[in-house]
């Protein structure tokens, strides 16, 4: 018979002396009780270390311990767990005050539940077993895919924090899309000069291993020991192995080209930005003839992106203000959540900007080699005002769509993380908090997730290297072997479990060396190999176990029995 | 009235649905009488042979409180369970038992009215329909 | 809990204000190994953001606040952060790696020495009443959308203050407070607009029967699935999106329904049409506890209002939404690149 201790805690009496008596009376008939202990509060030190002297005592195999909700005394556990030869798994918590006493109408009715809460609760921790705390060594070696502003910023914000990092770039040189800018909406900085600075910091630093016009090609191994393939210029192939990895590697922009669209007096932002830096005169010059009159016309795509609209907002006050041009900008909405945007809207507006709001998109058409853009207002108030504007233009500037960069979907197969939204990298899970992917020990930071505009990838870049240090800065990753666990005896390597592991944490190496286990008894080998569980990269949720056809899977601290144990079948 | 007091096994996943039961206790919103909470870690780990033991066992119906779609903590948890009591219909259809008595419910941490209003519908869903008939003795 | 502090370790960073900003910092600050101190003024943590109801149809609509009551749940975990409820600063000395706080918590005054201090004090939704025009605290059925979210978090469901029956139909004016000259608030909230259709979308889910009229000036995207979420508001019949701002609200006594002027581009012409409810998406401000502290710690205000950024080599960080409107999602990743900062500032000392 296995020997429990129950302590009840009647959390500053929220848990009535009435009540806790009756409980105390019904517990100590229960057999296989060791000790029953009432606390005033369990929570607080004083407690906490009567509760470790009486368990240093030994002789029990399961505590329980009558009170809130089990979410309370997680902590708990946690802050005995090194003064103390007793192990938090051996803990089970009935939640005698949120389940029963505040549930129910009756007391009577609440004493009974909580009788059958408590039985239940002695009956999955006498099923317990402990469970270790593992380490797992981390060197301080991060690899960093995507060389644009997003890429650069975190390795340079890892490299201060002492970390080396190798830096991947396919193309042949470092910036990304930020090259394409000419400056900031918000900060008075040029934006070339500015990236210059960057990236020779980086060429420089002796933290950082730049690679260009290289790839990754292949992935191996989890949290801490990854094993990354890569092909440099001439095919040559080199592994690295780092202990996490963080993805930036941005979006493509792809241009309308059908039609109208291919007019040579349309264009898109990044050649405005263009010539917006390299002209230097009082007057802007197009195709050989003075720029006079500029439409903007935006949310044709990129409806919920903030970033065309921040441009051309930029752009029509520089054009009115150096250039003279006069500007209208085309839009469903005007896109101001962003810091300053409103003012710079506001600005806009009051230099003379005309901004129309659409519902129908706006009619292009040539007109005598210039574009004839036709809109109709939405903001006027009578339905008869609404006449159709005719914009003569010089220039019409488009947006051009974001999508996906178009290694993101062998990159996602190659990570094992998830597709998203529209083909970008991850879901949009709340739970999932941004910057993190599906799998420890890999981040996914900047456009490669959602494009967005340079100031909060910078943030991004942060809170990515943010995660990285709070992972590597102790220089190993210490956790519970509270996992899933494959009894390769049972697996018949249907590959069930590693496509439907949501954290890609089990892998099949079918005749790989490493996967020859050894019949427990006898000292025969499995010729095929067997599911494996990385039990650093697990996050214990059960979805193998229960897919297992072959119930090869249990989940070590949640087995059939103990969840047996809480539905009440166990008599 | 009959005095038929349904019994309900209440699958709780640790992330959404148990949260979810605490608040309703800290709200002091009343549950039903008759109400087994089991908690597991996502409700991903909710096998079928479970949903079908309860009721073979002594329920006369079960609950499954999961995150919301896009909201899972383990991003397919809760999808799975919802395949897998698809599959736990079907095999309801059958036996002809109803399979209204093998429901899914998503809600979030912060959902503790919705969690006791779901249970109480449940109970009173099953008091018409009358006790489980294919539970044992 | 966690209120008895013992100060020698105190932590080497103060984290004031228990929103989900200061949380976020604090937990990210312990996951790296650096204990803290968090003080929060208010008897329990969450700040604005732990009142809010989920805001799901058939689906998340990824409104995060289910993330605020995991982080809280969590953060009474950790045994490595100091959590002082109902605590203040009131008063500061030195600077850079040093520095001297006094706090006081009820009668009781406590002294810090601390390496770094993070400003996370959040904001206040815009007190709508200062809007005469849309009679909120006169017309009881005139509530800001914090109110119906707090409504929704605790009872469940929408019903009219008046007389706690379902209103069939709902106005949501948004900008209230935001965008608008004529308070001086020359920013946008940046959050109001997913907020307010959220709302909507999952009132609608709960009760098909409220009808909603959504009034705005421009409608501001948040989040990686926003375009989704914004063409199944549209595809919903009972859901109107009208690009006016209303001017006025006049009560009807009798009925205690409301009349509202508004330009209706369906029809073409400026309407009149009445509501049971009417909800106000207040926009943010600086709370008054926020603007203490900037003059506490001799910081500058943005040209919107907000608590400027100071150098990072002060010690002195800000962070959430008190630096500039954010929602929860922002929140949580400033938070997180601040952690990143502090973490910095401390190993640059040695």
């Amino acid at each position: 018979m296995p020997q429990i201790g129950i302590f009840i805690d009647a959390l500053q009496g929220s848990i009535p002396a009435s009540f806790r008596e009756k409980i105390s009376d019904y517990v100590k008939k229960l057999p296989g009780i060791a000790f029953c202990i009432e606390e005033e509060n369990l929570a607080s030190s004083e407690a906490l270390n009567r509760m470790g002297k009486r368990l240093e005592a030994g002789g029990l195999d399961g505590v329980v311990i009558m009170g809130g909700s089990p979410k309370l005394y997680e902590a708990s556990f946690q802050k005995l767990r090194h003064p103390l030869p007793f192990n938090p798994y051996l803990f089970a918590v009935a939640n005698i005050r949120e389940q029963a006493l505040w549930m129910m109408v009756e007391e009577e009715a609440a004493l009974e539940r909580a009788k059958t809460i408590i039985s239940k609760t002695i009956r999955a921790v006498s099923n317990s077993k402990p469970i270790e705390t593992q380490s797992l060594p981390l060197k301080p070696e991060v690899l960093i895919l995507g060389g644009g502003v997003t890429g650069i910023s975190i390795a340079q914000e890892l490299a201060k924090s002492g970390l080396h990092i190798f830096l991947l770039e396919k193309g042949n040189h470092l910036g990304g899309k930020a090259l394409e800018l000419h400056k900031f909406y918000n900060r008075p900085l040029e934006v070339q000069k500015w990236m210059d600075e960057k990236i020779s910091e980086v060429k420089n630093n002796p933290q950082i291993t730049l690679f260009t016009h290289t790839e990754l090609k292949r992935l191996d191994g989890h949290l801490g020991r990854f094993q990354a393939k890569i092909q440099g210029p001439d095919r040559t192939e080199t592994v690295l192995s780092v202990s996490a990895i963080v993805v930036a590697t941005g979006y493509a922009a792809k241009r309308e080209t059908k039609g109208i669209y291919s007019h040579k007096r349309v264009t898109v932002f990044p050649e405005m930005e263009k010539l917006l830096s390299e002209t230097k005169g009082p007057s802007l010059l197009w195709d050989g003839k003075k720029v006079e009159m500029v439409t903007y016309f935006l949310d044709g795509v990129n409806e919920d992106i903030k970033v065309d609209s921040i441009n051309a907002v930029k752009q029509a006050l520089l054009l009115q203000e150096a250039f003279q041009c006069q500007v209208a900008i085309l839009c469903k909405d005007m896109k101001v959540a962003a810091d300053g945007m409103e003012r710079l809207y506001r600005k806009a507006r009051e230099k003379g900007v005309l901004f129309f709001k659409y519902e129908e998109p706006p009619k292009l058409s040539i007109v005598n080699g210039q574009i004839q853009v036709d809109v109709r207002d939405t903001a006027a108030i009578q339905k008869k005002e609404q006449w159709p504007v005719s914009i003569l233009s010089d220039l019409v500037v488009v947006g051009e769509a974001f999508v996906p960069a178009p290694e993101t979907e062998s990159l996602s197969g190659l990570l094992k993380i998830h597709l998203g939204n529209r083909g970008f990298l991850m879901e949009d899970n709340p739970q999932l908090l941004r910057v993190r992917s599906n799998r420890r020990g890999i981040f996914v930071a900047g456009a490669c997730r959602f494009p967005q505009e340079v100031s909060e990838s910078l943030i991004e870049a942060r809170a990515a290297a943010q995660e990285v240090m709070a992972l590597l800065s102790k220089g190993t990753y210490i956790y519970d072997l509270a996992v899933a666990e494959v009894d390769p005896k049972k697996c018949a390597v249907c590959y069930t479990c590693p496509r439907l592991c949501p954290h890609s944490a089990i892998t099949v190496e079918k005749y790989g060396e490493r996967n020859v286990y050894i019949i427990s008894g006898t000292s025969q080998e499995t010729k095929w190999g067997a599911a494996k569980v990385d039990p650093a990269s697990c996050y214990g949720c059960g979805i193998c176990v229960a897919e297992c056809p072959a119930k090869a899977i249990t989940l070590r601290h949640l087995t059939d029995e103990q969840i047996y144990a809480q539905m009440g079948l166990m008599e | 009235m009959s005095s038929f007091d349904p019994k309900i096994i209440a699958f709780c996943c640790d992330q959404s649905g148990y949260p979810a039961a605490d608040m309703a206790g800290t709200l002091k919103l009343k549950l039903p009488r008759n109400i087994e909470i089991v908690r597991v870690p996502c409700a991903g780990r909710i096998e079928t042979i479970y949903l079908l033991k309860a009721l073979e066992k002594g329920a006369d119906g079960v609950l499954v409180f999961a995150c919301y779609e896009e909201n899972c903590q383990f991003l397919r948890g809760n999808l799975r369970a919802k395949a897998r009591l698809a599959y736990a219909h079907r095999m309801l259809e059958g036996i002809g038992l109803e399979k209204e008595r093998v429901e899914i419910c998503h809600l979030a941490t912060n959902s503790g009215v919705k969690f006791v209003e779901t249970l109480r519908r449940k109970s009173e869903q099953l008091k018409k329909m009358g006790p489980n008939p294919a539970k044992e003795s | 809990m966690a209120e008895k502090v013992d100060l020698s370790s105190g932590g080497e960073v103060l984290i004031i204000g228990g929103g989900i900003s200061g949380i976020t910092v604090a937990l990210e600050l312990a996951r790296s190994g650096i204990p803290s101190t968090l003080i929060e003024r208010e008897p329990s943590l969450g700040g604005l953001s732990a009142s809010f109801c989920c805001k799901a149809s058939e689906s998340c609509n990824k409104c995060f606040a289910c993330v605020v009551d995991k982080r809280i749940s969590e953060i009474y975990q950790r045994q490595d952060i100091s959590i002082l409820t109902q605590t203040e600063v009131i008063g500061v000395k030195g600077n850079r790696e040093k520095h001297q706080v006094s706090l006081k918590k009820g009668k009781e005054k406590i002294d810090l020495k601390v390496s770094a201090i993070v400003i996370a004090a959040g904001i206040n939704p815009f007190d709508a009443s200062q809007k005469v025009e849309y009679g909120y605290g006169r017309f009881k059925n005139v509530i800001t959308a914090k109110d119906l979210d707090e409504m929704l978090r605790h009872r469940g469901t929408i019903s009219r203050p008046s007389d706690g029956k379902l209103p069939k139909t709902v106005a949501f004016f948004q900008c209230v407070g935001s965008r608008d000259e004529s308070i001086g608030n020359l920013y946008c909230s940046q959050v109001c607009c997913a907020y307010a259709l959220r709302l909507i979308k999952a009132v609608r889910y709960q009760t098909p029967e409220v009808k909603a009229t959504f009034l705005y000036m421009d409608i501001q995207p948040a989040g990686a699935s926003f375009q989704e979420f914004l063409a199944s508001c549209r595809e919903d019949k009972g859901i109107r999106l009208i690009r006016s701002l209303p001017s006025k609200v006049y009560h009807s006594p009798l009925s205690d329904t409301l009349r509202v002027r508004f330009t209706d581009p369906e029809r073409g012409e400026v309407v009149e049409d009445s509501f049971d409810l009417i909800v106000l998406s207040v926009g943010m401000v600086l709370s008054k506890e926020a603007k203490r502290l900037t003059e506490l710690f001799r910081l500058s205000l943005t040209e919107d209002g907000f608590i400027a950024s100071p150098p990072t080599q002060t010690g002195v960080f800000v962070t959430g939404a008190c630096s500039g409107p954010k929602d929860i999602d922002r929140s949580i990743l400033h938070a997180k690149s601040a952690a990143f900062l502090v973490q910095q500032h401390l190993s640059g000392r040695f």
